[in-house]
């Protein structure tokens, strides 16, 4: 009788460290299972990896950088004189806070921050066209967003007289910790 | 007969109870048997997982950098992706003008639609010049050509942008008539392309589209993303 006694208690407390250590294999095979997973869907992430550094490379590459001012300015004067016409003005300036709610509308940018070239120029049609396109495919990312075109006094010597609104890309400024 | 009774009852009782006792000996070593072989399993799981566990951090921290910078490639896509280059276009449209047409100005604008639910971008050019009369055809018939002209461009057409005169005045000093001509197109913002959340091998060729392709992973049916070769 005692040692039926002795047994029970003996196997209700041996009963609690079997939960326990069942427990910790659930636990144990949950997270063999998940480094199985993620490295079955990695087969080919280092190759990926790899080939969009490339592209990572080559935006952060192209971006502006709003501090240094002048020579950004500068770049667009010097581009102007290579398509052998005159950058009348260029204005770096901050680009104009998103409209609309922030919380319903997704912000177009999350990984950059725009900033907005406003440049005047005055050439022929020809070179208007050759700057705009020099312009695309040059040092940064740009996209026109305005762009007028007027034809100039015939007795000027018939230049036209076109505006540009660049917005370009620059990185965040880093986070303050 | 008391007597055999009670030895007969002694007898069983002692039997249940050595019963009972053999059987809880019995679960005792079962379930010690169990604890072992369980423990010895764990130990050679966790043994598993220490030794890759360094590969799998590097696996995370692989995929969620691949996911930031496909979203970083994916946003400038977004915002370099415009249904049709301005230059162009005003090269398209010289071209497509008749000789008895001049060009006054010629003005593109990308902005936002107007409200604040608009998600979607509207894309504008406005066109003004002058048209004079050839030997056979009227200014009016001429403007009316260069419009059907300009509907007729492939790059218009591709983006699905639509063509529309505004006005067409005679200017009764030079005797010319005057246009204006609008091309708009509206596109949703973004693009159509959505953020991806996560790295998954791709087993298929997923849908053109410049560097990057979005589409749904073969094997696992989620938004996945993959390179082209650059």
């Amino acid at each position: 009788m005692l040692v039926s006694v002795l047994l029970v208690v003996a196997l209700v407390l041996r009963y609690d460290n079997l939960e326990q250590l069942d427990a910790r294999m659930q636990k144990a095979q949950d997270r063999r299972e998940s480094i199985d997973r993620n490295n079955r869907f990695s087969g080919t992430l280092a190759n990926d990896l790899a080939r969009l550094d490339v592209y990572r490379a080559r935006i952060d590459a192209a971006l502006v950088e709003p501090q240094n001012k002048a020579s950004n300015l500068a770049y667009f004067y010097e581009l102007g004189s290579q398509c052998k016409m005159a950058v009348r003005r260029v204005e770096q300036k901050a680009a104009p806070p998103p409209q609309g709610d922030p919380k319903k509308i997704k912000p177009e940018f999350t990984y950059f921050e725009p900033i907005v070239f406003d440049i005047g120029v005055d050439g022929s049609f020809a070179d208007i066209m050759r700057f705009l396109g020099r312009m695309d495919k040059d040092r940064f990312l740009v996209r026109v967003d305005k762009l007028s075109i007027k034809r100039g006094d015939v007795l000027a010597g018939r230049m036209e007289s076109a505006d540009i609104v660049l917005t370009a890309l620059c990185a965040l400024p880093a986070k303050d910790k | 007969m008391p007597d055999l009774k009670l030895v007969r009852t002694n007898f069983l009782l002692n039997l249940v109870a050595g019963l009972v006792c053999l059987l809880l000996g019995g679960l005792f070593v079962y379930q010690e048997y169990v604890i072992a072989v369980h423990s010895e399993t764990l130990v050679e799981i966790q043994k598993g997982i220490d030794r890759d566990a360094a590969v799998d951090r590097k696996n995370v921290t692989d995929c969620a950098r691949f996911v930031r910078d496909v979203n970083k490639c994916m946003e400038v896509s977004t915002f370099l992706d415009v249904p049709f280059n301005e230059g162009a276009l005003v090269v398209e449209l010289a071209r497509a003008q008749q000789p008895q047409s001049t060009f006054i100005s010629f003005e593109y604008s990308r902005g936002k639609a107007a409200g604040a639910a608009a998600q979607s971008i509207i894309y504008e050019v406005n066109l003004r010049g002058s048209m004079s009369a050839s030997d056979s055809r009227s200014a009016p018939q001429l403007i009316d050509g260069f419009v059907s002209n300009l509907e007729s461009l492939q790059m218009l057409r591709d983006s699905g942008a639509s063509v529309e005169l505004r006005s067409s005045a005679r200017d009764q000093e030079l005797g010319l008539f005057n246009y204006a001509i609008r091309i708009s197109l509206e596109q949703p913002a973004g693009g159509g392309v959505n953020e991806i959340t996560a790295y998954y091998a791709f087993t298929q060729a997923v849908p053109s589209g410049g560097d990057f392709g979005a589409g749904q992973c073969a094997s696992c049916g989620r938004a996945c993303i993959a390179l082209r070769q650059p």
